[in-house]
C-alpha cells in the first residue's frame, strides 16, 4: 500500500522545506526548547522496542541524564507518565557515572565525555542513546537531535540501534531527517 | 341436452390461478428480501473494509500526530487515492486540531468526530457512510481518523444485483407460468373427460343417474327457495327387455339411442333428460309458475316414441310408461320425489302400460302397504305363520271324494288373516314365491303321508303353481325330492297352473309339463275360460284336467251364456280326453246342473269349506255318509237349447 522509501524521501524533503516553520511542540504550541526535546524523547521511547531479555525491572523504565544536563529539570515531568505499563523514572547521573540502570541515555553538551567513549562503557547494552547538539551529525548515538533553521529535527542511526538490539519503529524512521 | 356445467373444472382453474398468484407474490417478496439482505451485506462488508482502512490510517498516523507532523499525516492520507470508494478523510489530534485531510479542498467539510461516533465506529447517511476511529498510541488516545465513504458505487452494484435478480425471477416466473398453463390445460382436459365419464351415459349421450341425482337435488332446493315448482317424470320402456333378449345388446343400445334422440327432440331446450337405468329415463321440468305441464310433456314423449324404429332389418315398436311426481305437493326431497314418481310409473304399468300417471297420495299408501306385506312376508316362513287348508273335491259320478286342493293361508299375528289374492302377487314380485311354493309342496306331501299312515289311504292333493315357479329350474327336482321323502306315488300329486300363466310362456311351459307328466305327476289347468287359451295349444298340452273358473259356475243355472260356456268347456274337455272340475259350487241347483252336464268333479262350499289338515281325517270319516244323501237329491234337467251348443262344438 505504501511505497516506503519514496514516502520517506518526500517526508524528509518536507521536513527540510518546513525549516521556516516556527519551532513548535509536538504536544503543545507555546513551550520552550527543553520541554519540546523532553516530549520528543518520550515519543522516541514510544517507537522503540527493547529486547525482552534485557528488561530487568518490569515496573520502571529508567531514563538517564547528567545531573547538570540542560534537560535535567524538564525531564522530571516525565516521571508521572508511563509507556507500555512501565513507569518512567529519571536517573540523574553524577560522577563517577554508572550506566547500569539506564535504558535511555540522554547526552548533550554538558557531558564532557565523547559519545564514542560512552558507547564503549555501555558495551553493547540495550540503551537508547539520544544526543543533542548544534550539529552532532554522525556522532554514534542512535538518535541525534539537532536544530536546523529553528526547527528540531532528528537523525536515526540504524546500525547503532541494531548493535544495541533495539528496534526502532519504521513510523519513526519515516519522520527522521536522516537514517543511516 | 347439455349437462349442467360442473363446478369442479372452474374450481380447479381458480385454485391454479390462486396458487400461481400466491407463488408470484411469495417470489416477489423473496426477491425484495433477497435484495434487502444483499444491500445489508454489501453495506456491512463495505463498512468492515473501510473500518480496516481507517485502522490502518490511524496506525500510520500515530507518529505523525505525536510529532505534530502534518506533512507526514497528509502523506499517509494521500494513499487513499487508491481507494476510490473513500470520498473524503481527515486526521485530527486529540485536541481536535486538524492534522490532515484528503482531498485537501474546501469541499471536504469533515469535522472532528464526536465521542459518540467514535464509540459506534460508523454512521450511515443517505448516500454515504462516516467511519471514525481513534488513533491510539500505547493505549493512549492521541487523535482520531474520520473517513467518508460514497455509497453511489455500492448502490450501483445493488441496482445491478436487483436488476439481475428481478430478471431471473421474471424469467423463471414466465417459464413456470408457461409450464403451469400447459399442465393446467392437460389436467383440465383430463378433468373434463372424467366429468363427462362420470356424468354421461355412453350409449345415449344423455347425462346419467349420477348427474340426475345432482341435478334433481339442485332443482329441488332451487324450487324450494324460489317457491317455484318442479315436476319429475320417470319413464320406463315397456318391452325393452324383449328387444334386448331377441335382437341382442347392440340392437338394444341402438334402440336406446334412438329413443333418447326422439325424447330429446320432444322436449324443450331447458328441460333436462337423463338415462338413469337400463331402460329408465327421467325428465326434470322446472317451472317458475305453479302450472302443471308434466302430463302434456309425458303425452308428447309417449306420442313421439310411438312410430316404429328401424333397427337393422327389424321394425320395432316401443312404448313407455311414465310416472309423474311434482314438488312440493308429492315430496320436497329427492328420495320421496323419485319414489313417488316411481310408484306412479308402476301404476301406469299396472293400468296397461303405454300411458302416464300422475302420482296421487293413495298410490303411496298402496305402495306402503305392499312394502309392509313384503317385509312381513319375509318373516312369515320363519315364524310359521303360513298354513295349508284343504278343500275336498267330489266325484259327481259316484259321490266319492277324489282328492283335496291345498290352499295357502297366511295368518299374521297383528295384521290378521291376509288373503292370498293380496300377498301372492307381492311374493311373486319379490321372489319369495319360490321358497313359499317349495314349502307348500313339502307340507302337502307331509300331510298326505300322515293321512296314509293314519289309514286313510292314498289321498290325492292338488297344489297351485305360480308364474315364477314354472320358470324355476329347481321346481321339478324339489317336487321329486319331496315325493321321495314321504314315499308318495307321483300321481297322488296334481299341479294346477292357471290358464294365463300357462299361455304367457307357452313353449317352455309345454316342455315343463311334459317333464312333470313323464314322472307321473298329474296336471290341471286352473281358472279355465278366463284367459286367452289357444285351442291349438290345448291339444298339445299333456294335461289331465280342466278346472272351470268359479265366475262361470256362480250364475248357473239361470244365466244362459254361462250355462253355455260351462257345457261347452265340459264337452271340449271330454272330447280331448280330459276330466273337468267345477269350482265354487255353492248351491244344490248348481250341482244338479253340473251333474246333468256331465261334469266329472266339483268343489265348493256346498260340499265343504276348506279345512285344516288335522280335521281332514275326521271329516272323511264322519261326513261321508251325509254327503252321499245330499249329492243324490235334487234332480234337474239340462235345458235342451243348450245341448245344441254343445253338439255344435
Amino acid at each position: 500500500m505504501y511505497v516506503y522509501s519514496s514516502i520517506r524521501q518526500l517526508a524528509i524533503a518536507i521536513w527540510l522545506i518546513a525549516g521556516t516553520m516556527a519551532v513548535g511542540s509536538a504536544r503543545a504550541q507555546s513551550v520552550n526548547e527543553p520541554q519540546l526535546k523532553v516530549a520528543l524523547i518520550y515519543n522516541f521511547i514510544l517507537f522503540t522496542e527493547w529486547p525482552a531479555s534485557t528488561i530487568k525491572d518490569n515496573k520502571n523504565l529508567t531514563i538517564c541524564a547528567k545531573a547538570d544536563s540542560e534537560l535535567a529539570a524538564s525531564l522530571i515531568a516525565l516521571e508521572v507518565r508511563s509507556i507500555r505499563n512501565r513507569q518512567l523514572r529519571i536517573q540523574s547521573l553524577t560522577e563517577p557515572v554508572d550506566y547500569a540502570q539506564c535504558e535511555v541515555l540522554y547526552i548533550d553538551g554538558s557531558d564532557r565525555t565523547p559519545v564514542s567513549q560512552i558507547k564503549k562503557k555501555l558495551d553493547r547494552k540495550s540503551v537508547l542513546t539520544i544526543s543533542s547538539g548544534e550539529d552532532l551529525g554522525n556522532d554514534g548515538a542512535i538518535i541525534a537531535l539537532s536544530l536546523v533553521n529553528g526547527r528540531i529535527v532528528f537523525d536515526v542511526n540504524v546500525t547503532a540501534a541494531q548493535n544495541a538490539q533495539l528496534v526502532i519503529s519504521s513510523r519513526l524512521l519515516r519522520l527522521a531527517r536522516k537514517v543511516h | 341436452m347439455p349437462a349442467s356445467p360442473s363446478p369442479i373444472g372452474t374450481l380447479s382453474t381458480a385454485s391454479a390461478k390462486v396458487s400461481l398468484l400466491t407463488v408470484s407474490v411469495a417470489l416477489v417478496f423473496a426477491t425484495i428480501l433477497l435484495i434487502f439482505f444483499g444491500y445489508l451485506s454489501l453495506r456491512q462488508s463495505l463498512v468492515e473494509d473501510v473500518t480496516v482502512q481507517s485502522r490502518l490510517i490511524a496506525d500510520s498516523s500515530v507518529a505523525a500526530i505525536l510529532f505534530d507532523d502534518k506533512v507526514a499525516s497528509e502523506e499517509t492520507l494521500s494513499s487513499l487515492r487508491l481507494a476510490p470508494a473513500i470520498s473524503a478523510a481527515a486526521v485530527f489530534s486529540d485536541t481536535n486540531v486538524l492534522m490532515a485531510r484528503y482531498p485537501d479542498s474546501t469541499t471536504n467539510t469533515l469535522a472532528a468526530p464526536s465521542e459518540d461516533l467514535l464509540n459506534r465506529g460508523h454512521e450511515f447517511y443517505w448516500g454515504r457512510v462516516i467511519v471514525a476511529h481513534h488513533v491510539i498510541s500505547d493505549s493512549n488516545v492521541v487523535g482520531s481518523v474520520i473517513l467518508q465513504v460514497d455509497l453511489a458505487q455500492m448502490y450501483e452494484r445493488l441496482i445491478t444485483f436487483a436488476l439481475i435478480t428481478f430478471s431471473i425471477v421474471l424469467a423463471s416466473m414466465g417459464f413456470a407460468y408457461l409450464l403451469v398453463r400447459r399442465m393446467r390445460r392437460v389436467v383440465s382436459e383430463a378433468e373434463a373427460h372424467l366429468i363427462r365419464l362420470a356424468h354421461l351415459d355412453p350409449v345415449t349421450g344423455l347425462p346419467n343417474r349420477h348427474a340426475f341425482n345432482e341435478r334433481l337435488a339442485h332443482s329441488i332446493s332451487k324450487a324450494m327457495r324460489a317457491k317455484g315448482a318442479l315436476e319429475l317424470l320417470l319413464l320406463d320402456l315397456d318391452n325393452f327387455k324383449i328387444v334386448n333378449d331377441t335382437l341382442g345388446h347392440n340392437s338394444g343400445d341402438q334402440l336406446l339411442y334412438l329413443v333418447a334422440h326422439r325424447m330429446t327432440a320432444a322436449l324443450r331446450d331447458d328441460d333436462v333428460i337423463f338415462r338413469i337405468g337400463g331402460d329408465e329415463f327421467a325428465v326434470i321440468l322446472e317451472s317458475a309458475t305453479l302450472k302443471r305441464k308434466g302430463g302434456a310433456v309425458a303425452a308428447k314423449i309417449i306420442a313421439s316414441l310411438a312410430a316404429p324404429y328401424k333397427i337393422g332389418q327389424h321394425e320395432i315398436y316401443v312404448t313407455a310408461s311414465v310416472g309423474i311426481a311434482a314438488a312440493p305437493e308429492n315430496g320436497c326431497d329427492l328420495p320421496t320425489l323419485t319414489r313417488n314418481a316411481d310408484t306412479a310409473m308402476y301404476q301406469a304399468k299396472a293400468l296397461g302400460k303405454n300411458r302416464y300417471t300422475q302420482f296421487e297420495t293413495e298410490m303411496d299408501q298402496v305402495a306402503q302397504k305392499r312394502m309392509l306385506l313384503e317385509t312381513n312376508l319375509r318373516k312369515a316362513l320363519e315364524r310359521n305363520e303360513l298354513s295349508l287348508n284343504y278343500q275336498p273335491k267330489l266325484s259327481l259320478a259316484n259321490n266319492q271324494i277324489v282328492g283335496l286342493e291345498a290352499l295357502l293361508r297366511w295368518n299374521h299375528p297383528e295384521l290378521g288373516a291376509i288373503s292370498p289374492a293380496e300377498f301372492i302377487p307381492v311374493a311373486e314380485e319379490c321372489g319369495l314365491i319360490l321358497p313359499i311354493g317349495h314349502w307348500v309342496v313339502q307340507t302337502a306331501c307331509s300331510d298326505m303321508a300322515q293321512w296314509r299312515d293314519q289309514g286313510l289311504g292314498d289321498i290325492n292333493v292338488a297344489v297351485n303353481l305360480s308364474v315364477r315357479q314354472t320358470k324355476s329350474d329347481a321346481l321339478l327336482p324339489e317336487i321329486l325330492a319331496s315325493l321321495k321323502t314321504w314315499q308318495l306315488r307321483p300321481d297322488q300329486l296334481s299341479l294346477e297352473i292357471t290358464e294365463s300363466v300357462l299361455m304367457e310362456n307357452i313353449e317352455s311351459n309345454i316342455s315343463l309339463l311334459d317333464q312333470l307328466r313323464a314322472h307321473g305327476i298329474k296336471l290341471s289347468i286352473d281358472d279355465f275360460g278366463t284367459g286367452y287359451s289357444s285351442l291349438a295349444y290345448l291339444k298339445r298340452l299333456r294335461i289331465d284336467e280342466l278346472k272351470i273358473d268359479r265366475a262361470f259356475v256362480q250364475d248357473i243355472p239361470g244365466n244362459g251364456e254361462d250355462e253355455a260356456i260351462v257345457t261347452a268347456i265340459i264337452a271340449l274337455a271330454h272330447s280331448l280326453g280330459l276330466s273337468v272340475v267345477a269350482e265354487g259350487v255353492e248351491t244344490a241347483e248348481q250341482l244338479a246342473f253340473l251333474r246333468l252336464a256331465r261334469c266329472d268333479h266339483m268343489q265348493g262350499y256346498y260340499f265343504s269349506r276348506p279345512m285344516k289338515a288335522h280335521r281332514v281325517a275326521s271329516f272323511l270319516a264322519e261326513e261321508s255318509a251325509r254327503l252321499a244323501s245330499i249329492v243324490l237329491t235334487p234332480q234337474l234337467t239340462l235345458p235342451t237349447h243348450h245341448c245344441g251348443a254343445i253338439i255344435n262344438m
